[in-house]
């Protein structure tokens, strides 16, 4: 942890609400120590900020360690910033140097409405696990746990899916703001288990459709969401989204 | 006045007798009733979805954008069953047992074997829901031991056990809330708990966008509001955990038990400036291979990797040659505390001891270390900008988990009828120290095994409450909190918000955190109120109050840790012995190791509030170790 | 979930909707294919290069499937991709003030719907120039080494590339075919879920190949056309 202090300039989108029109306004942000992480590095400007009786930066943040998904924004046109596979939280000011200047932009999409500054609105996602992201298995149905073994592979597989942390950051760096990859890992997680089968041809049709009915584009294979995402989950799932819709329209009915 | 109503019978069989004893509400009538659920973690989520199923109305809140981001999330290491997959002796009874002993004989024998009984039964629903759990190559889910555990009864996901659980419970809310019987409220903070006559009725929120005030009100309202670690501003806990919903149902009359039981957990990574906002645990399975040092030259500022062997102090593997580095969580963070306490700290603050790898890597490879600790590794390194597979890591406990929470009986009941509380929110049943891997587990008993039934219980008792938001209990409570937020925005002082959690924090990290005496503890109690008299004073919450304001939240919930802080210093001090997490200096053994009184503190203690600043009433309750017998934990 | 959705909600989806692009490119592929190993008769000789059209135009009524075929696929996949790329545009009104190349994405995937629209033009063009252009007559006679002949075909398309200019469109619009596949070809797997693991770069580099052999293929005759008029001289 050699400390050492940069000065920056920072660019940030400031917006009242969801309706208004917003802009960016400029902060400087002097002696700021690189052993920072992104987030610490707002908190301080948002102090000085307090300080000086002015309203501090709107961000979303919670566990600020990489796994909630609350947090996330466009820095310098990279979801998350530049650091490949980590959240804007785990993003330390060591990647950044003297005289820099950091534009930092919401997560845009017309599914994502703006809250305020750079918080977002990201319930479209949650109504896409609504329409099917998950096992209809109620409380105290569930057999023993050991009556249905899992390959280890398929285990693997799911879980690489499952790491999803539901961010945007995928919505974010698509050109077409496309859910592909989010309402993706989620089929894909589900149907490499035994336990999702029984669903999956519904499970994939009603998640598509309620992703398109959120107003997200649809998939032009960029990859620019696999490049941003901080969990790094694949493309794959979106060929695996493809396979399992090919195959609901294959099978008639259920 | 204490009924913890624990049910008659042999212990193991209390809980089927209890189910069978319990009161049930007709299929149609359920249809009838309206429950409030505060809070989506695992307890929330999973207690949400699970009366929703069986055809209650659920109301569900939480403070985040999604119910998915609960603090729960971040859980690492897995979750306990006694499944006994492993052949190695684990059993319902096992698991009970070294959960009573674990907690220091500070918990209740009832609750304990029900939570061991019903941990098989999460495993089951969890894989059923598609938990990716990791298994072996046959298919069968694996296992490890966790925590010091001598079976190896721990489910895990990567290291990401808590996400995928929670992920599985959010799942089933979701399912609920598209049959449109459960109504999902995000970015809501509760602010006060409405009580008629006696029974919990409602909540007052603030709608975190809008910033208006909303009242909700209900047959029965379940708070699974999660721990007050954040009373320390730095822990492990995410930044929105809070004690605001419990705090406030306290103040409206539910009674808060052993608040003084916090966990401190040994493995974290160091802070490392005033602008630290967070500390990050790095999973307690390093200390399977890493060892912990420091050097025995005092203020030794040589690279660690130039200390020669003969001048590095192994200090836990010295004082505790059969347990060694993985000694339990409070022992190895006294130890840490004492030896940079008495200089010998390392890292540019001195407060931090090596957790060195050295060793491991030269006995086994980088690349088993790698596979192993990849991915802790990656984290620490992100955070540090130091590569612990070339230098040994710097550690230093921090606080985790809260053991103490609002008192609840046998049927999660506090003593206000109508509120329930489950989880970490409860005072739970980990006693005064909680074992690894134990809290998801009791947070997924609670909310998908136990509120389930014990809800009926009552409500097929109590009967609809009647309740109207229109009605002046409501209104008033409406009110007061509203009121509260003008004058939060009025003080306009010079000190912001952040400030004055940083200096509480301080205050308790230094007073009643990891070692704790009287003194101290009566100098956290003289100076809290000032701090609060201070806050009140001179805090500056900027922006307004119909709009989304962030400061302002915090705001609120500091001003409430303010209050809650006394509460747990009081607690500690009136505890004159040392239990589990909780040491007082004055009771220890000669070897310094933490000694129970049992003669005088075998109970939880209950308080009732009386008034900000008012000293509470005591209560307590008794606890009898019918099964578990009393003894010292030794770990030499 | 509603599992009443019915067939036809089910099959205008955006993700029915790529399949649907995806099904029709490929079958635009095979077509393309086909299309440029006819062409590289032209190497063998104004005999087999109008041999191979005869044979086609003895076809018949099956040659007319075929076009009706090639021209539902194409409807189909221009309308479509069209419609899906228009939609995909209005999904993020307001537009970053900052852009960074991030991951793999390549300049080909950014240009689909252009490349696209000038392959239409072109195709049209194309029908104009050569399937419907008079197969006998003037246009047709090549000069040859030691004086003129009718070529059919052949001679049409040789007179037509003997054209500097012509020639040039015709190769900035095979150009254009080349990059529309070097995109296409890997992300059409992907869109119909036959991609195995991480088999993505490789597709990549695939796609990539034949992106550049189909453009270099079809190029191939202009500046050989080209060459042989204005550089080593003279006629076929
Ligand atoms: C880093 C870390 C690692 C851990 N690892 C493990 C582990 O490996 N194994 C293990 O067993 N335990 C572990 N724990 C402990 C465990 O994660 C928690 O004890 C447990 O998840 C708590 O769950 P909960 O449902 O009670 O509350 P939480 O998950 O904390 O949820 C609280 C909920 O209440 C809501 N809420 C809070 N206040 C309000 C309010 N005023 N108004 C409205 N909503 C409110 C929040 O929005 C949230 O939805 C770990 C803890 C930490 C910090
Ligand atoms: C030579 C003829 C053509 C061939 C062989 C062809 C082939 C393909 C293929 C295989 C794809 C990939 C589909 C996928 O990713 O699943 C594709 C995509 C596309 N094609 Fe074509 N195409 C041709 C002509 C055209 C024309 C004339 C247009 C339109 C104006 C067009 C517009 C597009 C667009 C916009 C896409 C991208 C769709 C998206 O993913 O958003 N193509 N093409
Ligand atoms: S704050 Fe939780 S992922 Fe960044």
């Amino acid at each position: 942890m050699a400390e050492k202090t940069i000065d920056l300039t920072l660019k940030v989108w400031r917006q009242e609400s969801p309706d208004v029109e917003g802009h960016f306004d400029t902060f400087p942000a002097k002696g700021i120590s690189t052993d920072m992480s992104f987030l610490e590095m707002l908190d301080v400007i948002n102090n000085q900020l307090e300080k000086e009786g002015k309203e501090p930066i709107a961000f979303d943040h919670d566990c600020r360690e990489g796994i909630c998904g609350m947090c996330g924004s466009v820095v310098n046109g990279h979801a998350h910033g530049p650091q490949e596979a980590t959240t804007l939280c785990q993003l330390h000011m060591r990647k950044f140097h003297t005289g820099q200047t950091i534009v930092i932009e919401p997560f845009r999409a017309d599914a994502f409405p703006i809250v305020k500054d750079l918080v977002i609105d990201r319930g479209a996602f949650d109504r896409i696990i609504q329409a099917g992201g998950h096992i209809t298995v109620r409380t105290g149905q569930a057999p023993e746990a050991h009556s249905v073994p899992v390959p280890k592979k398929k285990a693997d597989t799911a879980m690489d899916s499952a790491a999803c942390i539901g961010c945007g950051a995928c919505v974010a760096a698509c050109p077409n703001a496309s859910a592909s990859l989010f309402t993706a890992a989620k089929i894909s997680q589900l149907c490499h288990l035994p336990q999702g089968h029984p669903e999956r041809n519904r499970r994939v049709i009603a998640m598509v459709q309620q992703m398109d009915k959120e107003g997200f584009g649809s998939c032009s294979k960029r990859y620019e969401c696999e490049a941003v995402c901080p969990k790094e989950i694949k493309v794959e799932n979106i060929t695996t989204m493809n396979r399992e819709y090919l195959r609901a329209l294959a099978s008639s009915g259920e | 006045m204490l009924d913890a109503k624990i049910p008659n019978g042999p212990i193991a069989e209390k809980w089927t007798r209890h189910k069978f004893d319990m009161k049930l509400v007709n299929p149609a009538n359920k249809r009838k009733f309206n429950i409030i659920v505060v809070g989506t973690g695992l307890a929330g989520a999973s207690a949400a979805a699970s009366l929703s199923e069986m055809g209650y109305h659920v109301q569900s809140f939480c403070i985040q954008d999604s119910p998915r981001r609960a603090h729960s999330i971040a859980a690492q290491g897995g979750i306990n069953a006694a499944k006994n997959y492993t052949n190695d002796g684990d059993s319902v009874y096992r698991l009970f047992y070294d959960t009573v002993k674990g907690g220091d004989f500070r918990a209740r024998e009832a609750n304990v074997y029900r939570l061991a009984e019903l941990s098989v039964n999460i495993i089951d629903q969890c894989v059923a829901q598609g938990v990716p759990f990791a298994r072996e190559y046959g298919g069968y889910l694996a296992n490890r031991s966790f925590g010091g555990a001598q079976v190896s009864r721990t489910f895990y996901a990567r290291g990401q056990t808590g996400q995928q659980l929670l992920l599985g419970a959010y799942g089933a809310l979701m399912k609920e809330v598209a049959t449109g019987n459960v109504t999902l409220f995000p970015r809501r903070e509760m602010l006060d708990l409405v009580v008629v006559d006696n029974r919990a009725v409602g909540i007052v929120c603030r709608n975190l966008i809008s910033g208006k005030m909303e009242t909700h009100a209900a047959d029965a309202v379940v708070l699974a509001t999660g721990g007050y670690g954040n009373v320390y501003d730095l822990s492990t806990n995410a930044r929105n955990s809070n004690v605001t919903a419990a705090w406030r149902a306290h103040r409206r009359g539910a009674w808060f038990a052993n608040p003084c039981f916090t966990q401190i957990h040994p493995t974290c990574i160091p802070v490392h400036g005033d602008y630290q906002s967070k500390l990050t645990l790095m999973s307690e399975s390093l200390r399977n291979d890493g060892r912990v040092w420091v050097p025995r030259k005092k203020g030794d500022k040589r690279p660690p990797n130039e200390i020669p062997e003969d001048e590095r102090n192994y200090y836990l593997e010295e004082k505790y040659p059969s347990f060694g580095n993985l000694v339990p969580r409070d022992v190895a963070s006294r130890n840490a505390k004492e030896w940079c306490d008495k200089g010998y700290g390392v890292g540019q603050t001195g407060v931090a001891v090596y957790l060195d790898f050295r060793d491991a890597i030269q006995r086994d490879g980088e690349e088993v270390v790698r596979a192993k600790y990849g991915n802790l590794f990656d984290m620490y390194e992100r955070i540090t900008d130091e590569n612990p597979y070339e230098v040994p890591m710097m550690i230093y406990p921090a606080v985790h988990y809260t053991m103490g929470g609002l008192w609840v009986d046998y049927n999660l009941m506090s003593n206000l009828p109508g509120l329930h509380v489950l989880g970490e929110a409860n005072f739970s049943d980990h006693g005064a120290n909680r074992l690894g891997a134990s809290a998801l587990m009791q947070g997924l008993a609670d909310g998908y095994f136990i509120i389930p039934y014990t809800i009926g219980d009552f409500l097929a008792q109590a009967g609809p409450s009647g309740a109207d938001p229109d009605n002046s209990a409501f209104k008033a409570a409406e009110q007061e909190a509203a009121a509260r937020i003008t004058r939060l925005l009025n003080v306009k002082g010079k000190r912001t918000v952040a400030e004055f959690h940083r200096e509480l924090g301080l205050t308790m990290w230094e007073h009643c955190g990891m070692a704790r005496n009287e003194a101290g503890l009566k100098e956290a109690l003289a100076k809290i109120p000032q701090l609060r008299e201070a806050f009140w004073e001179d805090v500056n919450v900027v922006g307004s109050e119909g709009s989304f304001n962030q400061v302002l939240e915090r705001a609120g919930r500091v001003a409430d840790f303010l209050e809650f802080a006394e509460l747990e210093c009081l607690d500690a001090l009136e505890r004159a012995e040392s239990c589990g997490g909780h040491f007082r200096e004055e009771s220890q053994t000669e070897e310094g190791e933490a000694k129970r009184d049992d003669d005088n503190f075998c109970h939880g203690a209950v308080w009732e509030f009386k008034g900000v600043g008012e000293k509470p009433v005591l209560h307590k309750e008794a606890f009898a170790f019918e099964h578990v017998h009393l003894t010292q934990r030794s770990y030499k | 979930m509603s599992d009443t959705a019915s067939f036809s909600s089910r099959v205008s989806t955006s993700v029915a909707r790529e399949l649907v692009v995806a099904v029709t490119g490929l079958g635009l592929i095979v077509f393309i294919l086909g299309h440029l190993v006819g062409n590289m008769l032209i190497f063998a000789g104004p005999e087999a290069l109008n041999g191979y059209a005869e044979k086609l135009a003895s076809l018949g009524e099956l040659l007319w499937v075929l076009r009706l075929g090639l021209i539902t696929f194409a409807v189909l996949h221009i309308g479509l991709a069209a419609h899906l790329t228009w939609a995909n545009w209005s999904k993020r009104t307001s537009r970053y003030a900052v852009t960074a190349a991030v991951g793999r994405k390549s300049v080909a995937s950014q240009l689909m719907i252009y490349s696209g629209i000038i392959i239409l033009c072109f195709f049209f063009f194309h029908l104009w120039d050569f399937t419907f252009g008079t197969k006998t007559g003037p246009g047709t006679v090549v000069p040859l080494m030691g004086g003129q002949e009718e070529l059919g075909l052949f001679g049409l398309v040789w007179n037509s590339f003997a054209n500097p200019l012509r020639a040039a469109c015709y190769i900035v619009a095979v150009c254009c075919v080349g990059l529309h596949l070097s995109h296409a070809i890997a992300s059409v797997w992907v869109t119909l879920g036959v991609l195995t693991h991480r088999a993505t770069d490789k597709a990549d580099a695939v796609a990539w190949t034949i992106g550049v052999v189909v453009a270099l293929g079809f190029a191939s005759i202009p500046i050989y056309v080209l060459v042989r008029t204005y550089i080593i001289g003279q006629g076929a």
